[in-house]
């Protein structure tokens, strides 16, 4: 494990107690979404997780010439990908069996090696931009922001189920990454293959 | 430089900076060039899709028909004004919805989705494109011959500017520049015409007094039956007519896609209202102008003019130069749709789908930008050197369009026995009918327009062939469950999407690309 990551230290990025969450589809389910891009296909379906900085967030807004802020305001769960940086707002709360810290930083370290990982502070400062973004999107010019973690904590660990498909039928093979969520789907590789069985080139 | 052409310069700057505004919102991969990221709303889908239909021909064809038929020309007017709320109503929630299940970026791709085979893309992309050149480079002629009238520099020049304003714009923006600039348009094509039409009402001294001048020319032109009156009716054109504008545009691919560029399903709704709104407002004025024309310019050569002219009559300079750029906004909104639809259909429906299916976002869009170019280039050398009457071009375009696409586009989104070889033999029929019939002169011999008969013979085709193909070539099972959940209201449920999850890229683990 490398002591650097980047900019920030690899204790940066540790976590304590994340959420291991539940896939909300089957491993047959995954499969047949599988078979349904390739008819027919003999597969092998393993369940993978992938690493997100959860923020609890409750944003609050208030008028241009108020001080105060009014109302409980509204919370949003905003995941951002602990490898590629990216965020997204999660319309439901995590819930999962809680982890050693050791499970979250086994994942994160498989992937450290590639590339530079972004850092807590930034994965926070990411989770507030979107959710400024969203709010912005739906309310007045004008109007004040004010953003504040919902629980009082910083940013949690959440490892997200996938299912990660590969298998072949007679003229392609393939590894497709199935939500574990929503059952949507990314193709990682496809290869055509010829009579006997092997890849074209 | 008079004052027309200051507005004109004024206005095409203004398109331009729109499409250089866009660039950098709309044409990050390959759905934000094509369908602008499917997020435009009611408005702009509504306006879009009127603007981009009705075209030069609203300011050129209208008058004309008007100006030699009288009150009969009101039958275009019919089918165009209900085309927009028939187009949102039948198609426009259904298509958003199921093109976005079966992961569908452009209208020719969603017949291949739909209708699961590689012959429907390798037959409607050819029909499309070659129909859509034909009808872009008529929008390119009137474009130059609009800007000759106006500023008097040759033909050559103004159709080279003209040309050029469109490239440029559709080349930076993709679809946003065009939703948007489309949108500008609309507005810009509706208070030019209001203007020219109550102009014309000053100068006559209002309709009753007008009508009744018509009327002291030939009684006939104020009745809906022709100058000739009921005894020479030709009820298979007067069908024909109806049948273009209203139901026949359904099936224009550059028209289409609008449905797919659609925000959420539910913009259909609030869309048709507006498409309405702005069709009473707009459609029945060129008609009337032109009708009135013949009052205050009775010895007009060139019919076509008819409206221009009477701008030209009625209105102080800067008005007549205001309208003009309308005039331009019609021709250069269906002109910049039609080219990206052509470049699409090249990028996704040709090139991705036959030659190079691995290429990525960028040389897709790079090749959509290659095409609209390319097509430029072509249309300006035949529209500078022989060009081909305008009028006559565009009706046939269109009407081959519309007899080959409408009921495959139609029974897409509502029959879910329409399967591919219905649909294969309706689109082949339907041109090769509607084209056959123009080709052989049998229009005046029989009454009967070639969108009757192309339409009557691809509706036939694709209800019969289905039927008698259901058990050797059955709708597959992804296909009825997407037109199941195309029925309901709401959400899409993510295991019908068959598009991938572009998100979960960023989830795949380390080594599971590798065999």
């Amino acid at each position: 494990m490398s002591a650097e990551l980047g900019a920030e230290s690899w204790d940066d990025l540790s976590v304590v107690d994340p959420v291991r969450m539940h896939p909300n589809i089957t491993g047959a389910e995954a499969l047949a979404v599988f078979q349904r891009k390739l008819p027919g296909a003999v597969a092998e379906v393993r369940e993978v997780h992938h690493p997100f900085w959860w923020a609890p967030l409750r944003v609050r807004t208030r008028g241009l010439l108020r001080r105060e802020s009014h109302g409980p305001g509204q919370e949003m769960n905003v995941f951002v990908n602990a490898v590629t940086g990216r965020a997204m707002i999660a319309d439901f709360t995590p819930v999962g069996i809680v982890e050693a810290g050791e499970a979250w930083s086994t994942i994160l370290d498989e992937h450290g090696g590639q590339s530079r990982l972004p850092s807590r502070s930034e994965a926070e400062r990411t989770a507030r931009a979107l959710a400024r973004a969203k709010v912005v999107k739906t309310v007045k010019l004008g109007m004040g922001i004010e953003i504040s973690t919902a629980d009082g904590h910083g940013l949690r660990g959440v490892l997200k189920p996938n299912w990660l498909v590969t298998g072949t039928n007679s003229k392609h093979s393939a590894t497709i990454l199935v939500d574990g969520l929503d059952s949507s789907h990314y193709i990682v590789r496809v290869e055509k293959l010829d009579r006997n069985g092997a890849a074209l080139r | 430089m008079n004052i027309e052409t200051w507005f004109l310069v004024i206005y095409f700057v203004a398109m331009a900076a729109i499409g250089v505004a866009t660039l950098k919102m709309g044409n990050k991969d390959s759905e934000g060039f094509l369908l602008g990221g499917r997020s435009l709303g009611p408005a702009v889908t509504a306006l879009r899709l009127q603007s981009s239909s009705m075209s030069g021909y609203m300011f050129l064809g209208a008058g004309s028909l008007a100006y030699t038929k009288g009150y009969f020309s009101l039958w275009y007017a019919m089918g165009d004004i209900g085309g927009g709320v028939l187009n949102l109503s039948i198609l426009g929630r259904r298509m958003r919805k199921l093109s976005q299940i079966l992961g569908s970026l452009t209208s020719i791709e969603y017949l291949e989705h739909r209708y699961p085979s590689r012959w429907i893309r390798a037959i409607a992309a050819p029909i499309a494109v070659a129909c859509i050149f034909f009808y872009v480079m008529t929008q390119f002629i009137a474009g130059g011959r609009g800007l000759e009238m106006v500023t008097g520099i040759p033909y050559a020049w103004a159709l080279l500017i003209a040309v050029g304003v469109i490239v440029f714009y559709t080349f930076l923006g993709g679809y946003l520049a065009v939703a948007y600039t489309d949108f500008v348009q609309a507005i810009i094509m509706l208070i030019g015409m209001l203007w020219i039409l109550i102009g014309t009402m000053q100068a006559i001294g209002g309709w009753t007094v007008g009508n009744e001048a018509v009327g002291e020319i030939n009684p006939n032109l104020l009745t809906m039956w022709g100058p000739d009156g009921i005894e020479s009716v030709q009820w298979g054109v007067i069908i024909g007519a109806v049948l273009v504008f209203s139901i026949g545009y359904m099936g224009w691919p550059h028209v289409n896609v609008s449905h797919m560029a659609m925000k959420r399903p539910s913009v259909a709704r609030t869309a048709s209202m507006y498409a309405t709104g702005f069709n009473l407002l707009f459609i029945p004025a060129p008609y009337i102008v032109g009708v009135m024309a013949l009052i205050l310019l009775p010895t007009l050569d060139n019919p076509e003019l008819a409206v221009f002219q009477v701008a030209d009559t009625v209105l102080p300079d800067f008005a007549v130069g205001i309208v003009m750029a309308g005039i331009m906004a019609a021709i250069m909104s269906t002109a910049d749709a039609l080219l990206l639809q052509s470049g699409t259909i090249a990028s996704q429906d040709l090139f991705r789908r036959f030659v190079k299916p691995d290429m990525t976002d960028r040389q897709s869009v790079w090749i959509s930008r290659f095409t609209v170019l390319i097509l430029a280039i072509i249309g300006y050398w035949v529209a500078v050197n022989d060009p081909p009457s305008v009028a006559e071009v565009a009706i046939f375009a269109t009407t081959v369009l519309g007899a080959a696409f409408v009921p495959v586009y139609v029974a897409a989104a509502w029959w879910k026995r329409a399967n591919v070889p219905g649909a294969i033999v309706s689109m082949i029929l339907g041109t090769v009918s509607s084209v056959g019939w123009q080709l052989a002169g049998l229009v005046d011999s029989t009454g009967i327009d070639p969108m009757g008969i192309g339409i009557v013979c691809s509706t036939l085709a694709i209800i019969i062939v289905s039927l008698a193909t259901q058990r050797s070539h059955p709708v597959p099972e992804h296909v009825l469950a997407a037109l199941e959940e195309t029925e309901k209201i709401g959400a899409i449920p993510a295991h019908l999407l068959a598009g991938q999850n572009d998100a979960l890229a960023g989830q795949v683990p380390k080594g599971a690309g590798e065999k």
